[in-house]
């Protein structure tokens, strides 16, 4: 084989590498995440089977969250308004986990009827601002006050 | 968690990522233009001695 | 000759353009500079910490525009790959060629600012979700471009095979924008829209600036490379030799 051909024989590998692992992500991506997380009222109505991972995604109730004086241990309740679902967790939870605050969990559901999460992700959204008008939008009953501390 | 670390990561990654792709054209320019001008000279010291050939 | 035909055909004659290229490029580095200081100085030191994210709003900052023009630049590439393809004018095989590594390195930037603004935000560096995926997709992609055209020796067949890949590969965009709103992402909503920004004004400005300064950035450096190109592709034409045995280094 030529050099040339050589050469252009790699760059044509390199080339469909690139796109089988381009089409590999997109489909994993496709297969598992077109819904990334479920609502707890999916988790009712379609009485997902216990042992089956799946990611939750939902508000963290308001006066939920209880923490073990002698561990990582966590329970709270996520909710979407309509639905909720008892979580227990067992790590450390990220910064911007607070009640109020949008979270995925990934972990599955016991027998027992609660979710155990191994992870627990906080969902941020699109509002920006310093920490004096996050207070004063709050103080004058802005729904966009969001975290609520 | 402090923050310092990965805002600091991300500036200095990002600062290279840049530098690297505005001084890769630059490299290679002056690189190819030493070496278009090395055969260029060539090229005319031997149009020349072409020339003085054809006299005698 | 109409005059637009006679616009296309003056900067399609790459003398003129190396030379006009040539002269921009200062002014693009410098605009660059001066809307990178100004929005550093803003972003770093002036901006308030966010009341959710803290400190790490800073890495936005980086994030964001960088992630704009990582689509812009692509959109660009489908646009002159276009041409190039239908009208087949050299100038834009090599800009479309000359922006796939400059698109692809701010790809990076915003991969890795985000996954370092997601570790403390979300609690992880990386999640399969529809917006981070397709972003990741789009680094493939101008990956492939690259590659497809390094794959020919003939640099005007190499050229037409990537910019084909470019328009074809150009779906992805309204996939990685609608990401967000079609699908459920861990990934936020889009903050800057059509019915306004929902980012404080101290938060906003840093932002507009960096985004302009990155796009200066993306001028100059693609300039720089389409020169490049021009100067290898015509080594052997009489303006290359006349500009090498002229002052002009």
């Amino acid at each position: 084989m030529t050099p040339t051909r050589k050469r252009r024989l790699i760059a044509v590998l390199v080339v469909i590498a690139g796109v089988g692992l381009a089409a590999t992500v997109a489909f994993r991506a496709l297969q598992e995440n077109m819904l990334f997380f479920v609502s707890p009222t999916d988790v009712k109505e379609q009485s997902l089977p216990t042992g089956k991972r799946f990611r939750l995604g939902g508000l963290v109730a308001m006066d939920s969250v209880s923490r073990a004086d002698d561990s990582l241990a966590v329970t709270f309740i996520v909710t979407d308004g309509l639905a909720s679902v008892d979580v227990q967790f067992n790590g450390i939870l990220p910064d911007l986990f607070r009640e109020g605050q949008g979270i995925i969990a990934i972990g599955e559901l016991t027998p027992g009827g609660y979710f155990e999460a191994e992870e627990v992700l906080a969902k941020h959204d699109e509002n920006y601002m310093p920490p004096e008008v996050a207070d004063a939008l709050e103080k004058a009953g802005h729904p966009d006050a969001g975290g609520g501390e | 968690m402090s923050h310092t670390p990965f805002i600091l990561a991300s500036y200095l990654i990002s600062a290279f990522v840049l530098l690297w792709a505005a001084l890769a054209p630059v490299l290679s320019k002056r690189k190819l233009v030493r070496q278009l001008k090395v055969r260029h000279t060539r090229a005319q010291r031997s149009d020349v001695s072409q020339q003085h050939m054809d006299k005698t | 000759m109409n005059p637009i035909y006679l616009f296309f055909h003056k900067t399609g004659s790459p003398p003129w353009f190396y030379r006009f290229a040539g002269k921009l490029i200062p002014w693009l580095w410098a605009g660059f500079v001066v809307l990178t200081a100004i929005g550093l100085y803003l972003g770093l030191l002036r901006a308030p910490p966010d009341y959710q994210q803290g400190e790490s709003v800073r890495i936005m900052y980086l994030h964001v525009p960088a992630a704009w023009l990582s689509m812009m630049i692509y959109g660009m590439m489908a646009v002159t790959g276009f041409i190039a393809l239908v009208w087949r004018i050299r100038i834009m095989e090599v800009l479309t060629i000359s922006s796939a590594p400059v698109g692809a390195a701010f790809t990076i930037i915003a991969l890795v600012t985000g996954s370092l603004w997601g570790r403390p935000t979300w609690g992880t560096y990386w999640v399969w979700d529809a917006r981070l995926t397709s972003e990741l997709v789009l680094l493939f992609l101008y990956i492939g471009v690259i590659a497809l055209y390094n794959a020919y020796d003939e640099p005007r067949k190499a050229a037409r095979a990537a910019a084909l890949m470019a328009i074809v590969g150009a779906v992805n965009l309204p996939i990685i924008h609608y990401s967000v709103m079609w699908w459920n992402t861990l990934h936020q909503g889009s903050s800057i829209g059509t019915s306004g920004s929902s980012i404080h004004p101290s938060m906003l400005w840093p932002l507009v600036f960096m985004a302009f300064a990155f796009k200066f950035y993306y001028g100059a450096n693609l300039l720089s490379r389409a020169r490049l190109k021009l100067l290898a592709q015509d080594h052997r034409k009489r303006w290359v030799q006349e500009l090498l045995s002229g002052k002009e280094k």
